[in-house]
């Protein structure tokens, strides 16, 4: 039984398993955080925004001294479940942590 | 320095009062039906004081919005408004408490019919100075039954740089005027004296200063006259019991909204480039639990307190997380202090949501637009899986350019005022289900508007060389923010201005994007100094590009080009100078490579985006002289992206492994706190 938790993520209740809502793939335990079941890339600002002005540092695109822009993918299909723009090595953000008991409850399964 | 209210004193004002037996009482006579049709009556009586709020007032950030009116119980809590902003709906609490706990038994003071009260400082409740308050109570039979209280940016406080919000603050000595509550007038009458002395303060801006201070007194007494006219028809008991019955049924209305979302512990992050005195990297972070009707605020994690201008009190951070609230998941229910009683917040003591008391806090809008951003993040994953799906999106804009010009206007009048075009239109947030808006309006003013050329141009000594959408400048997503907009004007009739620039946004943006949504890009300040533009105009010529983008790239004009931050603290501005400013567009909602090709070419020929975008973001293949879709070749591309995504893309541990050595450099982190956990790593002084 899947519940559907964001745009692009579900999680399976049976299995207690992230799951990509657009090709089913089998993340990780829904215990865990699911960035740790994607494929994660650091991408620099300039892939994103195009600088208006020639040169740094204010140009409209953020600065990459400053930002990268991490995303977050589905090993099987490619679709991006989430991003965060987060300073070059800041951790990354467990961003869901639900509770799985209460959420069975909620949706009719117990224990 | 000692206040008499204390930060954790002014969290607990803002649950509602155990209601006395006596309310309890009338509240037992209150029908469902004479709530529907009262509660509506209180809120006509409010929407007449807002009408007169605004037309008595002068102000463009009157006219623009950032304004309220309230009614509170006689104990101070609030049950409707009109607004305006959801700010003030908190900020009305605070003072009004304090008057009946300090001052109500005072024999100096006491409170009494005809009495107005004005506070302005964040030591006792208000956001920030530039929001000034006007509080009157209002008796029946000399009974105090309830209170009006009347909210509006004014754009001048006597501080150290014109504009109310000094960026380049150190502590609130910089800030000009602070009153804590006093008595203004009495008999319905001004006290001559303090008026005099809060003119001197505002001696800058004075005709707006005091026409707006009146605005709020007429507004305050129009809500005392019809209340009592309502009092007249349905007694005191009623109005007591209907006072109550709001309170009473907007927490239990809350409480079980609450209860349908999954438990659970939702976390967001955001990040700020600037303390107001200069660049510096800060975090604000959020860990929201939700457990079966209760929310739990916590803000640990976010950046230490700072020698410069942009903190807030937890107050102010409650304030702002209302914006959000009142207008999103709890928008249907009464904007009252019943409605967030399941609320908790805290707040580690030392950062900048929790400075000391000789902290600068004009500025605290600009750091809590990251509370603006990062409950939308939060609320968002809390209520997908939920009745309310249709309220999630991502955040709107939130950068807050606040451009505030000051010298002589074109009567010959002192004038400070903060043009109000650019804060009104930052673009609304990508959504479950469709676009954000374009130019949606002010972040922290739901029911603020923006003005119009015409109206700048009468109101100030300048000419609008722009004023339109902003190309590029939405977050990019399955469903994309709303656009930002562009903005620039030059001195005119006038020698020159004082120009300071009160915002953030141009290294990294404070939004994020949501679901694989972007942010919106980030915004430089921008001055053109001594151009030739009226010359060209005298002389006919129209060849000069209308966007400014284009006039920027090209240097289409002659003079000196400027790039800074979009910080900039006072400066002239000259005739013949061109100031260019941007408002933000909304974040990205989803993936861009699931953004329907044929709303990416619609976004094209309205000028939503430019070519750049269409081709390397939501990598679409068309004709760029037709815009004609190939929709199998935009297919064929967008998989091709997919596939390297994989190919490019690390899973965790790898990612992690690398990542972690990654550091900003360390002139960045000066603000920053311990890196990475942003724990306070140094002593602040303030003189």
């Amino acid at each position: 039984m899947k519940v559907r938790i964001t745009e692009s993520l579900d999680i399976d209740l049976v299995k207690e398993l992230w799951c990509c809502n657009r090709c089913g793939h089998e993340l990780i335990s829904a215990r865990l955080n699911y960035k740790e079941g994607c494929l994660i890339r650091a991408r620099h600002p300039l892939a994103v925004y195009q600088p208006v002005v020639e040169g740094r540092p204010y140009t409209f695109a953020p600065d990459p001294d400053w930002c990268r822009i991490v995303e977050f993918y589905c090993p099987q299909c490619g679709v991006m479940l989430e991003n965060e723009c987060l300073p070059p090595g800041h951790p990354i953000t467990h961003d869901i942590e639900l509770n799985l008991e209460s959420l069975k409850l909620k949706h009719g399964l117990h224990g | 320095m000692s206040s008499v209210t204390g930060q954790q004193q002014l969290l607990q004002w803002l649950k509602p009062e155990e209601p006395s037996d006596y309310e309890r009482d009338c509240a037992k006579m209150i029908e469902p039906v004479d709530y529907v049709i009262y509660f509506e009556k209180l809120n006509l009586i409010l929407a007449e004081a807002m009408d007169v709020l605004v037309k008595c007032g002068i102000s463009d950030m009157s006219l623009s919005g950032d304004v309220s009116v309230v009614v509170c119980t006689a104990e101070g809590d609030p049950v409707s408004c009109n607004l305006g902003t959801y700010l003030h709906v908190i900020s009305s609490v605070l003072p009004v408490k304090y008057i009946i706990r300090q001052l109500r038994n005072d024999s100096s003071v006491g409170i009494h019919e005809g009495d107005f009260f004005f506070c302005n400082d964040p030591l006792y409740g208000n956001v920030h100075n530039p929001d000034q308050i006007i509080m009157m109570p209002i008796f029946h039979d000399g009974t105090l039954l309830a209170w009006a209280a009347a909210t509006a940016h004014t754009n001048e406080t006597g501080a150290t740089e014109p504009g109310g919000m000094p960026v380049r603050a150190r502590s609130r000595y910089d800030e000009g005027m602070h009153l804590s509550p006093i008595r203004l007038g009495e008999r319905y009458k001004f006290r001559r004296d303090l008026l005099s002395m809060m003119e001197n303060f505002a001696s800058r801006s004075p005709r707006t200063f005091l026409i707006d201070l009146r605005s709020r007194v007429s507004c305050c007494d129009r809500v005392r006259i019809r209340i009592k006219e309502l009092v007249q028809k349905k007694g005191p008991d009623f109005l007591t019991g209907l006072f109550r019955y709001i309170l009473m049924t907007a927490e239990s209305s809350a409480r079980d909204r609450i209860r349908g979302w999954n438990d659970g512990i939702y976390r967001a992050v955001v990040f700020t480039d600037s303390i107001g005195l200069e660049e510096g990297l800060q975090r604000v972070s959020l860990t929201l639990t939700k457990a079966g009707d209760n929310l739990l605020f916590d803000f640990t994690g976010t950046s230490p307190e700072h020698e410069g201008s942009y903190h807030a009190f937890p107050h102010t951070v409650v304030a702002h997380a209302a914006i959000y609230l009142f207008g999103w998941p709890f928008y249907d229910l009464p904007r009252c202090t019943g409605t967030l009683a399941s609320c908790e917040f805290t707040f580690p003591p030392g950062t900048v949501f929790s400075p000391r008391e000789e902290a600068a806090s004009s500025n605290s809008v600009i750091i809590c637009s990251t509370v603006m951003s990062l409950l939308p993040q939060c609320f968002s994953k809390l209520m997908f899986d939920s009745p309310q799906r249709d309220l999630v999106g991502a955040s709107m804009g939130n950068t807050g350019s606040g451009y505030i010009i000051s010298g002589t206007n074109q009567w010959g009048l002192p004038e400070t005022s903060m043009l109000a075009y650019p804060l009104n239109t930052e673009g609304g947030g990508g959504r479950v289900d469709s676009d954000g808006v374009d130019a949606m309006g002010f972040p922290w003013c739901p029911a603020g508007k923006a003005p119009n050329v015409e109206d700048e141009e009468h109101s100030y000594p300048i000419v609008c060389v722009s004023q339109k959408y902003a190309r590029d400048s939405c977050g990019f997503g399955r469903y994309c923010g709303g656009l930002g907009t562009q903005f620039a004007i030059m001195p005119l009739l006038v020698d020159y201005l004082a120009l300071m620039l009160v915002s953030k946004n141009s290294r990294l943006h404070t939004t994020q994007g949501l679901f694989g949504g972007y942010p919106p890009r980030v915004i430089p300040g921008v001055i053109i100094r001594n151009t030739d533009l009226l010359e060209r105009w005298a002389s006919g010529d129209v060849e000069l590009p209308d966007d400014i983008h284009d006039l920027i790239a090209k240097r289409a004009l002659a003079g000196e080009y400027c790039f800074t931050a979009h910080y900039r603290p006072t400066e002239l501005l000259r005739k013949d100078d061109i100031f260019v400013g941007f408002s933000s567009g909304g974040a990205g909602y989803g993936d861009v490579l699931e953004r329907d090709p044929a709303s990416v070419i619609a976004d094209l020929r309205n000028g939503k985006i430019s070519n750049w975008v269409a081709k390397h973001v939501y990598c679409i293949v068309y004709d760029p002289e037709t815009l004609k879709l190939d929709l199998d070749g935009s297919n064929k591309r967008r998989e091709e992206m997919r596939i390297e995504r994989c190919q490019n893309g690390l899973p965790y541990r790898h990612f992690i492994k690398n990542w972690s050595k990654h550091k900003p450099p360390e002139e960045i982190l000066r603000y920053y706190g311990r890196w990475p956990d942003a724990q306070p790593n140094r002593n602040i002084f303030r003189l």
